[in-house]
């Protein structure tokens, strides 16, 4: 138990190390946070000019946890990546050590980016919203569960890693589901809007039904109302977490075997 | 350098640019896959906010948003690939101007961007059953022609500019959005405060959308010959803009001796 927690420390030092070089201050807040603002206004707008005030306020919470989610998910799929980019993964498959408590640590940094784009979107465009806005009391009711649905969509960015393994083309796979997600989760408009069968993909994606939980606790409803939705959720999040460690571990496998990971 | 080895440059750059893009992955997902995607929310917020009468105009705005992404994102890989290989030294020492090189790519790009358009429209037919008539067929071949020439000398000056940027990849994902909006990409201009109108109308991609959606039969107040005389107006703005932005930057890196500190 000390030696995973020691993995996952590790892994969560590395993690945000990372991102500490990779994106200083003056970058986080000249492109990283602009992103998540300026994404979430534009489809603010579009809302307000196709439904109005209530469609615009259902864009602003959709896009501030839509962003948020899915930079969780890039992360994790990318770090995938990464290892791969640096010449690391080799060395990280041979060691001994549990690589599961180092796959979560060093999903961490991305759940801190996710959070700080949650925020800073909702305290930079609420105050625009008048009329409309949000209770301050009940952004921060909800704020448990958005740091849930950021987790649940880990396991659905580690899977996307572990299938783009063996390809080099992981960034670009994690990027385009993301999109995708912006269309079948209910970011924008109601899963219920979509045709039958893309709603099923949408109520089969993690962050579907969390999405639907914040939006109830925000605009009222209590945690025991929404707890079905957070089932759902969570059990949604762990089979996408279960299938992706499945994966992972064939993958690792099969590398070990062949002994040509450097390939990919 | 005389005009035939001028053109020669051109078309090896226009050449080779298209050939690198081909086998980039993310070049392919940014031109078929981001359209598609973008059509669908814009079109489906319309449609699910009651207002399928935007449909069309929409569809015309994510098709912008496909060019506008495949410009900007590669013109700004023009540069940023270039310095990663080395190459960047290289090509600004040599006696061929890198303004030509870039105007060669960046002209390749703004062709390659306007299948995005192309994508757009297939998305809003097959999925959303949309009647995508254009009403005039021959203003809206006119007013593609315009963005296209609009956009890569939109690209010189945002290659130019990059030259300068070693962050110029996360410059590009930080830009897109103010420029949809800005430019009324899928929604109204109408909506937007007043006091952005100027730098709406500074914007090529705003009076791009304006030409193709007025020639195609929505937006009945605005007119095709203000848009084409904008468009004409701001391609010579940017390409003087460019062309001199280019020279000041390249006596800069010649004076210092030291283009990789950018």
């Amino acid at each position: 138990m000390r030696l995973a927690m020691r993995t996952f420390l590790a892994g969560a030092r590395a993690s945000l190390v990372m991102e500490a070089s990779d994106f200083a201050l003056p970058e986080l807040l000249g492109t990283r946070l602009p992103r998540f603002i300026l994404q979430a206004l534009f489809f603010v707008i579009l809302a307000y000019a196709a439904g109005g005030p209530e469609l615009a306020r259902f864009a602003l919470i959709g896009n501030a946890m839509g962003n948020a989610a899915i930079t969780s998910l890039i992360m994790l799929g990318i770090s995938i990546e990464i290892e791969k980019w640096a010449g690391t993964l080799p060395l990280l498959i041979a060691a001994p050590a549990n690589w599961l408590p180092l796959m979560i640590g060093r999903a961490l940094a991305g759940y801190l980016e996710a959070l700080l784009g949650v925020v800073t979107t909702f305290v930079v465009l609420t105050p625009f919203m008048t009329g409309f806005g949000f209770a301050v009391d009940r952004l921060l009711l909800a704020a448990p569960l958005m740091l849930f649905s950021v987790a649940t969509m880990s396991g659905l960015g580690w899977l996307l890693g572990s299938i783009t393994l063996p390809m080099r083309i992981g960034l670009l796979v994690s990027n385009m589901v993301a999109y995708a997600m912006f269309v079948v989760c209910g970011v924008n408009f109601p899963v219920e809007a979509l045709p039958p069968a893309l709603q099923w993909v949408g109520r089969s994606l993690p962050l579907t039904h969390g999405l639907m939980a914040i939006r109830a606790v925000i605009d009222g409803a209590s945690y025991l109302d929404v707890a079905p939705l957070i089932g759902l959720e969570a059990l949604i999040g762990l089979v996408y977490a279960a299938a992706a460690w499945l994966m992972f571990r064939q993958r690792l496998r099969a590398a070990q075997l062949t002994g040509n990971i450097e390939l990919h | 350098m005389n005009l035939n080895h001028t053109l020669r440059a051109l078309w090896g750059s226009f050449r080779e640019q298209a050939t690198s893009r081909a086998t980039d992955n993310f070049f392919i997902g940014t031109l078929f896959i981001q359209p598609v995607l973008m059509t669908l929310l814009s079109v489906g917020i319309y449609i699910y906010g009651g207002r399928p009468d935007f449909g069309l105009y929409a569809v015309i705005g994510a098709g912008m948003i496909g060019i506008w992404n495949n410009n900007l994102w590669t013109s700004g890989s023009i540069v940023q690939d270039e310095r990663r290989g080395g190459t960047l030294e290289l090509l600004v020492a040599a006696p061929t101007s890198l303004e030509v090189i870039l105007l060669g790519k960046s002209l390749s790009n703004a062709i390659a961007s306007l299948l995005a358009l192309a994508i757009t429209f297939a998305t809003g037919t097959i999925v959303y059953r949309l009647p995508l008539d254009i009403e005039n067929p021959w203003a809206f071949l006119g007013a593609l022609l315009l963005t296209l020439v609009a956009m890569t000398m939109l690209g010189l000056v945002i290659g130019s500019l990059f030259v300068l940027a070693r962050a110029a990849g996360n410059l590009s994902t930080v830009l897109n959005y103010p420029i949809f909006i800005l430019s009324g990409l899928t929604f109204p201009l109408t909506i937007l405060p007043i006091w952005l109108r100027p730098l709406s109308f500074s914007l090529a991609p705003t009076w791009a959308n304006m030409a193709l959606a007025r020639s195609a039969g929505v937006l009945a107040d605005a007119s095709i010959a203000l848009s084409y005389l904008a468009l004409i107006g701001l391609s010579v703005a940017y390409f003087v803009l460019g062309h001199y932005l280019y020279r000041w930057i390249e006596r800069i890196v010649r004076q210092r001796g030291g283009l990789e500190q950018w």
